[in-house]
C-alpha cells in the first residue's frame, strides 16, 4: 500500500504480533513451570502475572497507535470498533456475572474479558469501515 | 456533509488517491469525506480549501 499515512498502521502490525508472540512464549513456559513443579512463595505470584504483562502491552501499543496515526478518519474508525468491542465484553461480563450468582452457571476466569474485547473489536473494525464507504 | 470535493478533484484530474497524497491521509478518508458521511476536522478543511484556493464555505454545504 502506497498510502501516506500507513506508516503507524505498520508500526502497530508489528509491535501487537511481537507483544502476541511473547505472550505465546511465556503462556507456555509458565503453564509448563506451574505443571511440572509449581512455584511458591512470591515467586508464584511474579510468574503467575507473568502471561498477563504482554497483554498489558497489546493495550499500551494500541494507546500508541492512536497517538501516532496521523490520519484523523482511521483514529475515528479504530476508536468506534474498539467501542464496540468493549460494549460487547462489558455486556457479556456483566449478564454472565449475574448468571453465577443467581442460576448456578460456572465461573469464568476475568481474563476472557480482553479477548472478548477484541473478538468484538476484530469484528466490528470492517463494519464500521463498511459504513462510511 | 454535502461538499464539492468530487467535482473539483474531477476538474484537477485527480484520483481519491491522488488528492489523498496531497492532503497525507489516506484514501479512505477522501472517500468518505467525499460521500459526505464523515466530516472533517477543521485543521482537515482548512487543508482542503488551501490545497484547492477556496475559502472552506465554497467548498463545504451546512444544512
Amino acid at each position: 500500500m502506497s498510502d501516506i499515512a500507513s506508516g503507524a498502521r505498520r508500526r502497530y502490525k508489528t509491535r501487537i504480533a511481537l507483544a502476541g508472540g511473547l505472550y505465546i512464549v511465556v503462556l507456555v513456559a509458565v503453564l509448563w513451570l506451574f505443571n511440572t513443579s509449581p512455584p511458591t512463595g512470591p515467586v508464584r505470584y511474579v510468574l503467575a502475572v507473568a502471561p498477563a504483562l504482554p497483554i498489558l502491552g497489546i493495550f499500551f501499543v494500541t494507546a500508541q497507535y492512536l497517538m501516532e496515526e496521523a490520519d484523523e478518519f482511521r483514529r475515528m474508525t479504530m476508536v468506534q470498533a474498539m467501542l464496540w468491542g468493549l460494549g460487547l465484553a462489558l455486556s457479556f461480563s456483566t449478564v454472565w456475572g449475574f448468571l453465577e450468582a443467581f442460576a448456578g452457571a460456572p465461573l469464568i476466569h476475568l481474563y476472557w474479558v480482553f479477548p472478548i474485547y477484541s473478538f468484538g473489536a476484530g469484528v466490528a473494525q470492517p463494519l464500521v469501515g463498511r459504513r462510511y464507504r | 456533509m454535502k461538499n464539492r470535493l468530487k467535482v473539483l478533484r474531477a476538474e484537477r484530474d485527480w484520483s481519491q488517491a491522488d488528492l489523498a497524497l496531497r492532503l497525507d491521509v489516506s484514501r479512505q478518508s477522501v472517500n468518505a469525506i467525499e460521500t459526505g458521511k464523515y466530516d472533517p476536522s477543521l485543521p482537515l478543511a482548512f487543508k482542503i480549501a488551501r490545497l484547492f484556493g477556496m475559502p472552506i464555505e465554497a467548498i463545504f454545504e451546512d444544512g
